[in-house]
């Protein structure tokens, strides 16, 4: 069995939503954005389904939620607080906390783990951007 | 007008004979010579060596391209007075390396594991290691981050407590 054949029904998913699928050395690779968050987690719902915890190390997922300067983020952390950071990095001082569902601007993305955001309040800073997500 | 024509005729056959002995003088150690000259220049043929046998042109060694292994043979084909060239040379690609890439990962990964301290990370020639433990419900997120720093390969032995 391929891998092509073992992960048929993520690999369908990707094809649907025009990502990326390559395989290399072994291991299948799924790169690109898709237009919501609901997407995504179901792209990785299907890949815990496929692979039980993941304990295969055949996949690389990499989907990312399309988002724009001057979109509307909103934070997604499971239950606590995201850390506003004064630059990128997690040793970086905070200047500030977002909670869960709260909705932030996208003022820039630094990179794929940092962006520059501002909050309702106005509080200006960096955070670790797997905890936020566009809103449609 | 005998001796005349014998004369111009025995010119004639002296001229060509000289011609053809001029042509033998190429020797092959000089032609060899010129070959590696033109090679000493490239220095992606730094592993290459020539050798001339009777005009016709042997290359041997190890290049890291396709593409170079043809260059030399056409310039060494180009050299007047070899006939032909047989081209022996090994293209070996050159081994990878991690070391940057690795850093980059690790570097990542202190950022992507900050809310997760029971999960540790190794990293080896492009490939993250997991390990430590953490819930099933958490797992998804953990494997989220570290596949976002585009790794050529997950490995994950962590626990699910």
């Amino acid at each position: 069995m391929t891998l092509y054949d073992k992960y048929k029904t993520l690999i369908d998913l990707a094809n649907k939503y025009h990502l990326s699928i390559k395989e290399e050395n072994g291991v299948l690779r799924i790169n690109g954005e898709v237009t919501n968050g609901n997407i995504k987690d179901e792209m990785w719902k299907v890949y815990n389904q496929l692979d039980p915890n993941f304990k295969s190390g055949e996949i690389v997922l990499n989907v990312e939620v399309k988002s724009r300067e001057g979109d509307k983020v909103k934070v997604i952390t499971q239950s606590g607080k995201l850390n506003i950071r004064q630059a990128p990095g997690t040793e970086q001082h905070l200047v500030g906390k977002a909670k869960k569902g709260d909705v932030l601007t996208l003022l820039n993305k630094v990179d794929k783990q940092w962006w520059h955001i501002r909050t309702e309040e106005g509080v200006e800073g960096y955070c670790y951007a797997q905890y936020l997500e566009a809103i449609d | 007008m005998k001796t005349k024509r014998l004369f111009s005729m025995l010119s004639l056959v002296f001229l060509l004979s000289v011609s053809f002995m001029a042509c033998d003088n190429v020797k092959d150690s000089d032609l060899e010579t010129k070959a590696m000259d033109l090679i000493a220049t490239n220095p992606d043929a730094v592993d290459v060596n020539v050798m001339v046998v009777d005009k016709v042109a042997t290359l041997s060694g190890s290049v890291e391209e396709e593409a170079t292994k043809g260059y030399i043979e056409s310039t060494v084909q180009g050299v007047k007075g070899i006939k032909s060239t047989v081209n022996n040379i090994m293209v070996t690609p050159p081994a990878p390396d991690y070391t940057e890439m690795d850093a980059t990962l690790r570097e990542a990964l202190v950022d992507a594991l900050k809310d997760h301290p029971t999960v540790m990370a190794e990293v080896r020639d492009g490939e993250i290691i997991l390990t430590g433990e953490v819930s099933e419900k958490d797992l998804p997120m953990v494997m989220e981050k570290v596949m976002a720093l585009n790794p050529l390969k997950v490995e994950n032995n962590i626990t699910i407590k």
